[in-house]
């Protein structure tokens, strides 16, 4: 039991239509790490995280398994998948707003989420409610509690989802680009919070980003996906000091950095879209290494003795 | 294009066509209030968004302004291009001297251009490329029909993308292709100061790069005046001549870009750089992190 890793994605796939979103992406989360999903637009992040508690909708096409303690959650039943969502694995969306349901008092919403999962009574509900909000470092959370969302700031509803994620104690959280529609001061105190919170409580967190730094700052090991698969898997130390994918060195080139006088280096074309099968790798266009080699088939994934991964026949040398 | 018949043909003189100096673009203590809250219910007040700014940019260099949401970053670019109207103060901009409360000179409107954050709010969704890049030429009446065409087909080209662009809707692009049209329709006019309003942060980081490596290439060409208005540190860093740092309406510091990373004195701008997320594992500051690293020294 004790093995058995937290979250096993296997072989995932999600079409929408002829579009593929995810083509046979892979990875586990263990207990308690924070596990980096990195991105441009259109590299099928959202579309992984959505998938793994089966929030897309009726129209997509997900194929593969997603096994979470053990149990395949790929396809269960709207019962089993209730009980998971919330209790076992919590969302925090990017859009406060939006997440929130603008006619109810906060309060309300957090009791009814807690309420779903445990069976305790209305005012022992309050209680952990108001008192998790406190942990979020809320003011004063008893006016919070009757507060409408519209009333807060953006910084406090990010605050409130990230408590209503956590309420019914779930042993993993997907925080899908909870940061990015926040200025950095803000974003910086939100990213802290929730490393804090879930620190606290030994749960794992998913951390769905576009940003390099926030990667940086908060994961352990990082899965960087690009066109729907999954160019790269490492350790956060090993990907940023020795990228293996083409990609993922062209996207550490591309970033301008404080105080260094390196000229950032522009990825020339943009992201794909990829429709029907896959079957090149999906960065070729756009990759300075490429040949007729990376068109004939998306390459294989190759894995290092220290479980790194990464699908390039072209792979870089380690630095050493 | 019979629906928009072509303004009178008085151009094509050498006076636009090559002459393309970047000149120098002032702001003297600008202010800007807007009235917040509803005065039947006695909660009416004015809040100043711009307070008392003043900026100088050389000709053919940039200035970077950073700030947070509602600091004021965009209300300052919404005045320079006269979008909104200043209570007090001045924009200075090759001579013309605009004022608050006077008319607009005549071909101000030229001069100062402006590039948006969202190109697909700020582009005709039912206009081809053509038409968007051409309409400031149009209008401004710069050149005659002939040459309006070629110059299209020059400014698209300039900013990378295809010729067959010059046939298609904005929908058909990418969001920094979709940039790349909004620049060329900026760059139309022959303007002499172009203000840059977030014109990357809506766009993917290795996207990003291509963009900000293309306004600095065209000012290298032209001799541009930027105010580049941005709230990620690193790119104004590594982008401006001149870093001015605002917050609630007004300049807490300003000077040299070296002011972001090694010698921040303003409390707000040290707040900033503190909070910037470095993109290295090395140099973690997060919490947990930081906590960690206690546990393991003691």
């Amino acid at each position: 039991m004790i093995d058995t890793p937290l979250l096993e994605v296997n072989d995932l796939s999600v079409r929408f239509g002829s579009v593929a979103a995810v083509s046979s992406v892979s990875f586990t989360v263990r207990s308690g790490e924070v596990f980096g999903v990195v991105g441009e637009s259109g590299a099928g992040k959202s579309a992984t995280a959505k998938a793994i508690i089966g929030l897309l909708p009726q129209s997509a096409r997900v194929e593969g398994s997603v096994r979470f303690r053990g149990e395949e959650i790929r396809g269960a039943s709207d019962a089993t998948l209730r009980k998971v969502r919330g209790a076992g694995i919590g969302y925090v969306f990017q859009d406060a707003l939006t997440a929130l349901d603008p006619v109810r008092k906060i309060g309300v919403q957090l009791i009814e989420s807690l309420q779903i999962h445990k069976d305790v009574s209305r005012k022992e509900a309050a209680k952990v409610a108001e008192d998790l909000l406190g942990e979020v470092q809320i003011k004063d959370p008893a006016r919070c509690m009757s507060s409408f969302p519209h009333q807060l700031s953006g910084g406090m509803r990010q605050r409130v989802v990230i408590a209503a994620a956590l309420i019914a104690d779930p042993a993993l959280i997907i925080a899908d680009e909870v940061t990015s529609a926040l200025d950095v001061t803000v974003q910086r105190r939100v990213l802290d919070l929730l490393l804090k919170v879930c620190a606290d409580r030994g749960a794992a967190v998913i951390m769905i980003t576009h940003d390099l730094g926030v990667v940086a700052q908060t994961c352990d090991r990082v899965a960087v996906l690009y066109g729907g698969i999954v160019a790269e898997e490492a350790d956060v130390f090993d990907l940023f000091d020795a990228p293996r994918h083409p990609y993922t060195k062209a996207l550490l080139q591309s970033m301008p950095r404080i105080g260094e006088d390196v000229p950032f280096v522009p990825i020339p074309g943009s992201a794909i879209q990829v429709v029907g099968k896959l079957h090149s790798c999906p960065f070729a266009g756009r990759c300075s290494y490429a040949t007729q080699e990376c068109l004939v088939d998306v390459p294989p994934v190759t894995t290092e003795e220290d479980g790194r991964q990464y699908r390039c026949v072209h792979a870089l040398e380690p630095v050493s | 294009m019979s629906e928009n018949p072509p303004r009178t043909e008085l151009m094509g003189s050498s006076e636009f066509t090559n002459h393309h100096l970047g000149r120098t673009l002032e702001v003297r203590n600008l202010v800007k209030s807007f009235k917040v809250g509803s005065e039947s219910f006695g909660k009416a007040e004015r809040i100043k968004a711009v307070d008392d700014v003043s900026l100088f940019v050389p000709a053919g260099t940039t200035m970077g302004l950073v700030g947070e949401s509602g600091s004021g970053k965009s209300t300052i670019a919404r005045l320079i291009c006269r979008l909104l109207e200043p209570d007090s103060g001045q924009v200075l901009v090759d001579g013309d001297e605009v004022t608050a409360g006077t008319k607009i000179p005549k071909g101000y409107a030229r001069k100062v251009q402006i590039v948006f954050q969202d190109p697909t709010a700020s582009l005709n969704p039912r206009w081809k490329v053509r038409r968007l890049v051409a309409e400031g030429i149009r209008v401004h009446g710069l050149r005659s029909r002939s040459e309006t065409k070629e110059r299209v087909a020059e400014l698209v080209s300039l900013v990378g993308l295809p010729e067959h662009a010059l046939d298609r809707y904005p929908h058909e692009f990418s969001g920094g292709q979709r940039q790349r049209i909004a620049i060329a329709r900026a760059l139309a006019v022959e303007p002499e100061v172009l203000v840059l309003d977030e014109p990357v942060s809506a766009l993917d980081v290795s996207v990003q790069a291509q963009i900000l490596v293309l306004l600095q290439e065209l000012q290298a060409a032209s001799g541009l005046t930027y105010l580049l208005i941005a709230h990620d540190l690193a790119v104004v860093e590594r982008f401006c001549d001149e870093v001015a740092v605002i917050e609630s309406g007004r300049i807490v510091e300003a000077g040299d870009p070296e002011i972001i990373h090694s010698r921040p004195e303003h409390p707000y701008t040290k707040a900033l750089v503190e909070a910037h997320p470095v993109p290295d594992p090395h140099e973690r500051t997060m919490y947990v992190h930081a906590q960690d690293k206690a546990e393991v020294a003691e």
